[in-house]
């Protein structure tokens, strides 16, 4: 798993590119999302199944159909994927107030 | 709340096998308890009875324990001249008591006082976790 | 935002209230072990396919299954607390295992609960 800080700079660097290239889109027409910004979708895709797959293991275990060993590592993977995603939410947002703040 | 009853339940089970417990202890303190007189009557085995009670204020079924009940029936006789209770041939009447089987009725008595002890067991479990989920 | 409405806890609440509710009935059976012509009973277990359309709210109310039953608390909610007689005399070998079973599922269930509510604080920023 790759550093979560690592991960926000990249993505605030995505999201600078974005902004950059939405501003010469404007000017000549061109769409481009930039390869940083497709890394973060893509991980953030897989971390919201894994939450789900989470929440699923743990109805399953209610009702008493998974076993619990496979609910406690469901659980334990959401977990860990959740702490993640916060911790890359709150720096990304950091690093974009930051990047703000920036004068030309 | 659910899991108090079922201490209580279990409490009433517990109860109910202390008195059978008692009543096997004077069966086997008295297995040789003859008459003190001649043609008189020896000491007699005794039993409980148990019987399901609808407890109102719980809203379940407990159990009591009804009076020891003296269990009729013929006596043996023993051959003893000596005997302050022996009759005119030499034999005193002997109690109906028969170790061995107060001795299993007493190993049975156990295992159902250790069943209630279990279920209060589980019931203070339960009623812990319910207290951390509490807390936090 | 309410959390029973959340399927998930709605289902574990449920379960819990019936958990509670079967130690009851397994307490019955052993305090009347030696109850002559006494039948052991268990709870049914809860429907969570209905649970979980609505059809039926949690948590849940003891529902009297039979004329002698008087007086049941409510605590909102409807029948998930249904007796059913198991037939036989009571088998204390039994009765032990589907009490111990009874609390392992509790721990079980209470734990997967602070977790759950530890992963929204997570969530929420905490």
């Amino acid at each position: 798993m790759a550093d979560p800080i690592a991960n926000a700079a990249a993505a605030a660097y995505a999201n600078a590119g974005k902004i950059a290239s939405a501003g010469l889109a404007a000017r000549d027409g061109a769409q481009d999302g930039g390869g940083f910004g497709d890394l973060l979708r893509k991980a953030a895709e897989s971390a919201v199944d894994t939450l789900k797959q989470g929440e699923q293991a743990s109805l399953q275990g209610v009702m008493g159909k998974a076993d619990i060993a496979q609910v406690a590592a469901a659980v334990a993977n959401a977990d860990a994927t959740l702490q993640t995603i916060v911790a890359v939410r709150d720096r990304v947002i950091g690093a974009y107030q930051d990047i703000i703040k920036m004068t030309i | 709340m659910d899991l108090d009853t079922s201490m209580r339940l279990a409490y009433a089970g517990m109860t109910a096998q202390t008195q059978r417990l008692k009543v096997i202890a004077e069966n086997l303190a008295n297995t040789d308890s003859t008459a003190r007189t001649p043609g008189g009557e020896p000491y007699r085995r005794k039993v409980v009875s148990f019987h399901s009670v609808l407890d109102k204020t719980l809203g379940a079924t407990s159990v009591a324990v009804g009076p020891p009940v003296t269990v009729p029936g013929k006596l043996e006789s023993k051959w003893d001249p000596g005997n302050p209770a022996a009759d005119a041939q030499g034999f005193v009447q002997m109690p109906n008591v028969s170790p061995v089987v107060e001795l299993m009725d007493m190993r049975d008595a156990q295992q159902s006082y250790q069943a209630n002890l279990n279920v209060i067991d589980a019931a203070k479990a339960m009623i812990s976790h319910t207290l951390e989920l509490l807390r936090g | 935002m309410d959390l029973t409405q959340i399927p998930l806890f709605k289902a574990m609440a449920a379960k819990l209230a019936w958990l509670g509710g079967r130690q009851t009935v397994l307490a019955e059976n052993v305090a009347n072990l030696n109850t002559p012509g006494f039948h052991p009973s268990d709870l049914k277990p809860v429907d969570f396919a209905k649970l979980l359309k609505g059809e039926t709210s949690g948590p849940l109310q003891m529902v009297a299954t039979a004329p002698a039953h008087i007086g049941t608390p409510a605590s909102g909610g409807q029948a998930n607390l249904q007796k059913v007689g198991t037939g036989g005399p009571v088998q204390v070998e039994e009765q032990m295992m589907k009490v111990s079973d009874t609390a392992t599922q509790y721990a079980f269930t209470t734990t997967l609960y602070q977790k759950q509510i530890a992963l929204i604080k997570t969530a929420l920023g905490h």
